[in-house]
């Protein structure tokens, strides 16, 4: 009798609570669980960020549905996660990656938190919804020292490690077999007196000791006289061919030291980029080549380059010290030679984000940032315009674009490969030349005047919102950009999707554009959000190091940075 | 004349238990076959918790393809009590054990982990090692740094196994977690048999003690060096940023960065 009306009182309360907030209750075929946080509790920082995590499935088609968070306006899709527990719990064929995640960093202030699940028409309903008060409280930046001590530091423990690497050195007997010519007209006794000191034995010097046949396990480096290699630069080279086997080029940083042996900073070089080698030779000396590419360096890099594919491999530390009068040479080498202005460039339409300025002459059609992403089908802006177009995305800190550049970001799009291009944002004295993932905290790559930085079409992690040219066809097969993270994080998103597809991101520094304003920094969630969609670019962005002098990180977060002066 | 170095075991541990061991079953075959080996070995699948017939028949039917041995020992002591068990069963043999979750990641990985076995300071070598203390969880535990072999990939010659586990009592999961990293760990035991412990990297270099952060392996950079993975390295290279800084702090603290000079040696 008393369950009986127990239960008519929880009926009614429950097509009064569905009344009030339709959707909110699990139906019969939607379960879920939220872990974190659990039961009623409220949302609890951990670490400094809100973590949210459960599980949800629908029983009669047994799927897993998408899972996101609402913080105010933005919302943020949810990380899949395997849960088997949950299927051997049921018993049922029920999909592994049922679970959901997702931790986000919130900035200071209340915020308004509900976790979303998709229903099966498209929409969204609400499973649970809480304020979260958050003091937005972020942890320290590394430390940074200067140049000079780095260097010492790191000699000091080369000094210790020495014993392990000759040891190490001297059981690799089938190590590659390194040839060293040495160019040039300069003082070739620094250079000597550097290979005497070698920890790994197995080289020869050109053309004292006859050239030997190009084989495998044969590797030549081509050094300039007044080079000076580091104690262990042979010992990396071959450390490489021992962890990946046969290569065809194995490369690693160079600085410049003067003649009083104090070192500064010099070249500190991207991941593979072939694209880069095509207009400029940055790989420079510090280089070794299989033997079988060719007896000079420039015939050895033609080869490379005439190569689809390349075995290669990376040394993140300096392994050559250039004389200090080769400064010029390294910026030309880095620099490249740009290619002559394009003549013709696919067709281009300006997409001016919330009332960005536009360019006279020029097709363009004005959006709001709403309707460049998230949605089930192109909108109907995109309707006019020609697959093949070139959409360029600008924000409103961006100045209205000269039409030159803007075909100059065009015509990098047809070099192959290339999904997405970006132009050389110039800001007070400064370039911002591209994105990196900047160890989880993506920003600019802010070049000055006098840096060392390509002035030829070169690949980038990523580029932001003020100058994103890309195809429509691609953009519509990407589905646009994901909604509400802000610009920078769009960017930087999309060309991480691209390179999903296999398409490579590239900054053209030809083409310029003003910044009339700092653009906003991406909210806090976003960024935090960001390093759970991409982790593993977080860990490691290949094109773009200032850290390239940390050591052995650990992980890939520097030791502490260099300031480059 | 020299002697010809004694045979290898590798020995691969399936657990009843672990609801997920089909897969691990398919997973390391899958990875085992990929990879050659560089060493002549005899493959032992651990069979535990599989004394009933009809389990042991699917196990069979689930490593089919596959040659190998079986040694079927009771869900009693823990992945180490099993270990403990082929140990038993071995004579003069290098084993080399792995548990259900590892997985091979590049050719010559037996290789590696064995050669460094020829010399006779070296009395164990392992895939991954770490300096994380649980003293938070017990205080039983050695503080930080608290430097030894996990126990998902590591070669050791079957005697000085059966010697360093001759007193061990394997009944609990604490047991297990002591034997790994307690103060009387096997990493300790061999150390305190005057015999050294050390991590081998893919590029063939032995990691001593002091050298462990900068190997490239568990909890470094990309993990580039390793030579096996196991769940652990996964979840590692899943992980966003701030917790993988946070993982390799708790696994390595202070000694990831170069940031002071060396201590004088």
């Amino acid at each position: 009798m008393l369950e009986a009306l127990v239960d008519r009182l929880r009926t009614a309360l429950r097509s009064l609570y569905l009344l009030a907030f339709p959707g909110v209750l699990s139906t019969p075929q939607l379960s879920f669980t939220i872990d974190m946080p659990a039961g009623r509790r409220a949302f609890r920082p951990v670490r400094g960020r809100f973590v949210i995590r459960g599980w949800v499935v629908t029983f009669e088609d047994r799927q897993a549905p998408a899972v996101r968070v609402r913080v105010g306006r933005a919302v943020y899709g949810a990380r899949r996660m395997s849960r088997p527990d949950v299927r051997d719990a049921f018993g049922l064929d029920l999909p592994e990656s049922c679970g959901f995640d997702l931790a986000l960093h919130l900035g200071r202030g209340l915020h308004l938190v509900q976790i979303q699940v998709q229903t099966g028409a498209g929409g969204w309903r609400p499973l649970s919804t809480g304020w979260v008060l958050s003091l937005g409280l972020k942890p320290k930046p590394s430390p940074r020292v200067d140049y000079g001590s780095w260097t010492r530091l790191e000699a000091a423990w080369l000094d210790a490690e020495r014993p392990e690497l000759a040891r190490h050195a001297a059981e690799l007997e089938d190590g590659p077999q390194f040839l060293v010519t040495i160019g040039g007209d300069g003082d070739r006794a620094p250079t000597l007196a550097s290979l005497d000191r070698q920890i790994y034995r197995r080289f020869s010097i050109a053309p004292e000791t006859p050239a030997a046949p190009a084989m495998a396990g044969r590797y030549t480096l081509f050094l300039q006289a007044g080079d000076v290699l580091a104690d262990d630069a042979l010992y990396a080279l071959a450390d490489q061919v021992a962890m990946r086997g046969p290569l065809d080029v194995i490369y690693g940083d160079e600085d410049l030291v003067d003649a009083a042996g104090e070192r500064r900073p010099g070249a500190f070089k991207p991941g593979w980029s072939p694209l880069y080698l095509t207009g400029a030779p940055w790989l420079g000396r510090a280089v070794a080549y299989a033997a079988d590419l060719g007896d000079s360096a420039a015939d050895a890099l033609a080869a490379l380059k005439a190569r689809s594919e390349v075995r290669t491999a990376q040394v993140r530390r300096v392994l050559l010290h250039r004389p200090s009068g080769d400064l010029e040479a390294l910026r030309r080498e880095i620099a490249g030679a740009p290619a002559p202005t394009a003549v013709s460039s696919p067709a281009v339409r300006l997409v001016l984000i919330d009332g960005a300025a536009g360019t006279k002459g020029l097709p363009a059609v004005a959006v709001d940032r709403a309707m460049l992403g998230g949605w089930a089908s192109p909108p109907s802006w995109l309707e006019t315009i020609g697959d093949d177009e070139v959409l360029v995305f600008i924000e409103r800190e961006a100045a209205a674009p000269a039409p030159e550049d803007l075909h100059r970001l065009a015509a990098a799009l047809t070099l192959p490969g290339v999904g997405v291009a970006g132009p050389a944002l110039a800001w007070k004295d400064e370039l911002w030349c591209g994105l990196t993932g900047g160890c989880g905290d993506p920003e600019p790559i802010r070049l000055g005047r006098d840096a060392l930085a390509p002035a030829v079409v070169h690949e980038v992690l990523g580029v932001g919102l003020q100058g994103l040219a890309t195809r429509k066809r691609d953009f519509v097969a990407a589905g646009g950009f994901t909604p509400s993270i802000g610009g920078l994080l769009q960017g930087l998103d999309y060309c991480l999707r691209s390179a999903d597809r296999d398409q490579v991101t590239v900054v053209e520094p030809a083409a310029r554009l003003a910044l009339t304003r700092t653009p906003r920094p991406p909210a806090p969630e976003a960024v935090s959000w960001h390093q759970q969609t991409w982790p593993e670019a977080c860990a490691q962005d290949p094109f773009y190091r200032e850290d390239a002098l940390a050591t052995h990180p650990a992980t890939h977060a520097p030791a502490f940075l260099v300031r480059i002066p | 004349m020299t002697s010809s170095p004694p045979d290898a075991v590798v020995a691969f541990l399936l657990r009843r238990g672990d609801a997920a061991w089909r897969e691990h079953a398919a997973a390391f075959l899958a990875s085992y076959e990929a990879f050659d080996a560089g060493r002549s070995h005899r493959l032992l699948v651990i069979l535990k918790d599989f004394e009933n017939a009809g389990d042991e028949a699917e196990a069979h039917a689930r490593l089919a393809g596959a040659r190998y041995d079986a040694l079927v020992v009771p869900e009693a002591g823990r992945d180490i009590g099993a270990y403990m068990a082929v140990a038993r069963h071995l004579g003069d043999e290098r084993v080399c054990f792995l548990n259900s979750h590892a997985r091979v990641l590049c050719p010559g990985w037996l290789r590696q982990l064995d050669r460094h076995l020829d010399r006779p300071e070296v009395g164990m070598v392992g895939a991954t090692a770490s300096f994380e203390s649980l003293r938070a969880l017990d205080p039983a535990f050695p503080g930080f740094p608290n430097p030894h072999l996990r126990t998902n990939a590591f070669m050791v010659a079957a005697p000085l196994f059966r010697e360093i586990t001759a007193d061990l009592p394997m009944v609990t999961r604490q047991d297990a977690f002591m034997f790994e990293s307690g103060a009387l760990s096997m990493t300790n035991r061999v150390l305190a048999a005057g015999r050294q412990v050390v991590v081998a990297g893919r590029n063939g270099r032995a990691y001593p003690v002091d050298w462990w952060p900068w190997s490239g392996g568990f909890r470094q950079g990309l993990q580039e060096n390793l030579l096996v993975g196991d769940n652990q390295t996964r979840h590692f290279d899943r992980l966003p940023w701030p917790e993988r800084v946070l993982l390799a702090n708790a696994t390595w603290g202070e000694f990831r960065s170069r940031t002071s000079p060396p201590p004088r040696t």
